[in-house]
């Protein structure tokens, strides 16, 4: 019973990282209504940027945050304008092989990067963020829990009004809904498009920072896991929905970490796997996700 | 005014390697404040006609003058300006966005045309008032029925004060009461000065319109 309120904390801390990285996923598959299999690995570069600034460059934090937001912001516009772009209109295969590519192509650069420069590839941060903790009863939260959870709060708050008041979220709506209307409705799609890859890599860069400071370790294949949970999460949330992302995002945190706590230690290898299953269960008894609308197409 | 006038515009697709002419020689003019209807069998060819209209598709061959300005060597960017600022769409299945309001739906065009929000409700609120729709301002399209859905359409190509409407089959998809009032509404805009071009099928409609062109196998015939 006492480990009960600690894995809640656990399963929050690590759902609420796959919300951050889910909600890139739901809103690219929106908007540009493709799966970026590349998305958890832009998590990699951010932790590596990370890494590279406050362990070698010793740069003060703000300014590392700062940046590795910037390279992440940055890289998810080039992977789609060089990767994506040209692909607009070829078969949704040809999309997802890309993606794939593109995501082992990261994986690949990072470990050549890490190899060369640290002589292996995963890298472990000393304490970075020291937030103090809180103590209620024999719970300790560390303040570097409340930050992942209201990070995580305020972003989806933030870009549910972002969505729904702003002009550029305008368009992110009338492309995710019909892209050829919003093109007659003056929308510049290409535009919107470029933009939705942007704020979803500034959010893994989130992601990743808040990684980075509460589990302290950085390595070339962590995106790949990290991104189909995350991808799970956007699916059982309802893919498209923001708050089904980060629904999602929690939920499956809580799952990987009271199967991690609770279950037997020759089944509890396979934590990763539960999270799955209950994906599946999910899909099998309501395919749009938690909160996805069902839509009909016209013929 | 001249707004329009195609000449010898036509339009070839590959299919199989082998060519398929679908616009064959198009040679037409469309005046300020016509209201011309296009007829013709599935397959002649109307929509790819309606979309170099809206320049949504450009021509194999031809010259396309909008506005006394020939269009051919116009950039994507300087055609989709040319579309936004003067011509208002009207499709068969509304195209609305279903997570905006009527009104929000309406005043879409106006936001990336830089006008104040207040500017944008008023006139919004104007021309949803304009097809008898100003009550049902906060409505989504799924509370809407079809009929309502298809007048704030009406209502979203017309905001803008565009030059040209072009619409697709508009009444095609809806009943025989909704679709007579989509017809009074286009007639009232075309009393408006508003010039409009629209594919039908509806025999009973474009025997009402003052102007017609049929189209049969991408060759096309005026009659007044």
């Amino acid at each position: 019973m006492e480990k009960l309120i600690p894995t809640l904390i656990d399963g929050l801390n690590l759902g609420s990282v796959y919300a951050l990285v889910a909600l890139g996923y739901t809103m690219v598959y929106g908007i540009a209504k493709m799966l970026n299999f590349a998305h958890g690995d832009v998590i990699m570069v951010g932790a590596y940027t990370l890494f590279v600034c406050i362990t070698t460059l010793h740069l003060p934090l703000w300014l590392t945050f700062i940046i590795a937001i910037l390279v992440c912001s940055v890289l998810g516009f080039i992977v789609e304008k060089l990767a994506y772009k040209p692909l607009r209109g070829s078969s949704p295969l040809a999309v997802l092989i890309t993606a794939i590519g593109v995501s082992y192509l990261l994986q690949n650069l990072a470990l050549l990067f890490a190899n060369t420069k640290y002589g292996m590839d995963k890298q472990f941060f000393s304490s970075f963020l020291n937030l103090g903790s809180l103590k209620i009863g024999n719970v300790t939260i560390s303040g570097v829990d409340f930050l992942i959870w209201i990070t995580t709060a305020v972003i989806m708050v933030g870009m549910m009004l972002f969505i729904k008041k702003t002009k550029t979220g305008r368009a992110m709506l009338a492309v995710s809904e019909d892209k050829g209307a919003a093109q007659l409705m003056g929308v510049n799609v290409n535009k919107t498009i470029s933009i939705t890859f942007i704020i979803g890599s500034a959010l893994a860069a989130i992601a990743s920072i808040l990684f980075a400071a509460k589990y302290q370790f950085v390595e070339s294949t962590m995106g790949s896991l990290f991104g189909i949970k995350a991808f799970a999460a956007a699916v059982f949330g309802g893919i498209g929905s923001i708050p089904g992302a980060v629904i999602g995002g929690v939920i499956i945190g809580i799952i990987e970490a009271f199967s991690t706590a609770f279950l037997p230690g020759s089944v509890n290898a396979a934590s990763d796997g539960f999270a799955f299953v209950i994906l599946i269960i999910m899909l099998v008894l309501k395919p749009t996700g938690l909160l996805g609308k069902q839509t009909t197409e016209k013929v | 005014m001249e707004l329009i006038n195609l000449n010898d515009i036509c339009k070839t697709y590959t299919k199989s390697k082998q060519p398929v002419n679908v616009l064959k020689k198009i040679s037409l003019a469309v005046n300020s404040g016509d209201f011309l209807g296009i007829v013709g069998a599935s397959g002649s060819g109307k929509t790819t006609l309606l979309n170099i209209i809206g320049f949504l598709d450009s021509q194999s061959s031809g010259d396309y003058i909008f506005l006394n300005k020939p269009t051919n060597k116009l950039t994507k960017k300087q055609l989709a300006k040319l579309r936004t600022e003067n011509i208002g769409f009207i499709f068969q299945n509304f195209n609305l966005i279903n997570s905006l309001t009527a009104l929000e739906n309406v005043t879409l065009p106006l936001y990336y045309k830089g006008i104040n929000k207040r500017k944008r409700e008023a006139m919004g609120i104007s021309a949803l008032k304009s097809v008898g729709l100003e009550e049902k301002c906060n409505f989504y399209p799924s509370e809407l029925s079809g009929g309502q859905c298809q007048r704030v359409a009406v209502a979203r190509a017309v905001v803008t004060k565009p030059k040209l409407i072009l619409a697709d089959e508009p009444t095609g998809n809806l009943d025989s009461f909704s679709g007579e009032t989509i017809k009074k509404l286009l007639f009232e805009l075309n009393r408006k000065g508003h010039t409009i071009i629209l594919i039908t099928h509806d025999k009973e409609f474009s025997s009402l319109l003052p102007k017609t062109a049929t189209l049969k196998d991408g060759v096309i015939k005026v009659n007044s």
